[in-house]
């Protein structure tokens, strides 16, 4: 059977008519999930300090207006698959701003937004986060 | 030569694709548990219904979808307005289907083959007391005889009613390539059904 170019043909949309069908949730799946992201969500944000290590964010140039930074800078890590942010703060007498924060061993990513939009510390290693496709930069943060 | 299909991705009597707006959307970005709650409701189904057919196993479905839900939470502050929505949970679903699988291929022993993976496909569950079961079973059987990355896409494109366009934002795929994905994957249930029921 000849079908025209694009469409996927008679059975196919059958086939389609089937795979369209909307399966239900089941009794309490909604309040599972639910709950299963709300426990996640509460170990994310309970860091144990003990395994905490100073991180100090690299030195981010003054780029653009200052006035709109001033509002708008923030620095994105992610911290063992959990994104957070903070604001950078200005450096005093200087046009750099940077953040000091508590942070894991490990790889973590991270990305400044400035001004909405999300850009990545050109002096660092890229990576690609799987998940949004967005690019962040690398560090790694050892023992001392 | 007709170049665009005259078939549209969902039929007319399907229900529009839910939506969330950009005010629940922060509320759960700043933690709400019951903005999260609402869209997780909203989206349940069609992840199931997407999972179902890309899972080599069907019966990990609902921890897939579980794990997605959680993932998109937890990544919830780094989503950006301009992306759709539903098109970056898709995102995140793809990948958590990709890695079931590839876990699902390593655990497998080797004595069991495809064939017997393929015969403990189900239909999903349907309160349609006339659903065709054996049709049914044998659409997903020949879906999943679609290798995954064909596959991925013609459900994108034909069953959650993605635009191409959409399409390539979600995978990073180009246009051509997916039409040409989306067409084989048409032309493999054509022809697996074609010889079932028309022998």
């Amino acid at each position: 059977m000849a079908e025209r170019r694009g469409e996927p043909g008679e059975i196919v949309e059958r086939a389609l008519e089937s795979l369209r069908a909307l399966p239900p949730a089941g009794t309490g799946t909604i309040a599972r999930i639910v709950a299963s992201a709300a426990r996640v969500r509460a170990v994310d944000t309970s860091p144990n300090d003990d395994d905490l290590l100073p991180f100090a964010s690299p030195r981010w140039p003054r780029w653009g207006a200052l006035a709109s930074l001033a509002a708008a800078a923030v620095i994105g890590v992610l911290f063992v698959g959990v994104w957070k942010s903070m604001p950078l703060e200005r450096e005093p007498a200087s046009t750099l701003w940077s953040v000091t924060l508590p942070i894991q061993r490990g790889r973590h990513i991270y990305a400044f937004l400035v001004d909405s939009t999300w850009t990545v510390d050109k002096r660092a290693p890229v990576a690609r986060d799987p998940d949004f496709g967005v690019t962040g930069s690398v560090i790694i943060v050892g023992r001392p | 030569m007709r170049s665009s299909p005259s078939v549209s991705p969902l039929p007319d009597r399907e229900p529009a694709r839910p939506t969330v707006d950009s005010t629940l959307v922060n509320r759960a970005k700043l933690g709400d548990i019951q903005a999260f709650e609402v869209i997780v409701e909203r989206y349940y189904s069609r992840c199931m219904r997407f999972a179902q057919g890309m899972l080599r196993d069907t019966a990990d479905a609902d921890d897939v979808v579980q794990e997605t839900f959680v993932r998109l939470y937890r990544a919830l502050p780094r989503y950006e307005e301009r992306q759709r929505f539903d098109s970056w949970l898709f995102r995140i679903l793809g990948n958590c289907c990709r890695t079931a699988n590839l876990l699902q291929q390593r655990h497998e022993s080797a004595d069991v083959s495809d064939d017997s993976v393929l015969q403990t496909l189900h239909s999903p569950d349907r309160p349609d007391a006339t659903f065709d079961q054996e049709w049914g079973d044998d659409v997903r059987r020949a879906l999943a005889e679609v290798p995954e990355y064909n596959r991925e896409i013609f459900l994108l494109h034909y069953v959650e009613g993605f635009s191409y366009e959409e399409i390539e934002r979600i995978t990073g795929v180009r246009q051509s390539a997916l039409k040409m994905r989306v067409k084989r994957a048409s032309d493999h249930l054509r022809a697996r059904l074609t010889r079932r029921y028309r022998g």
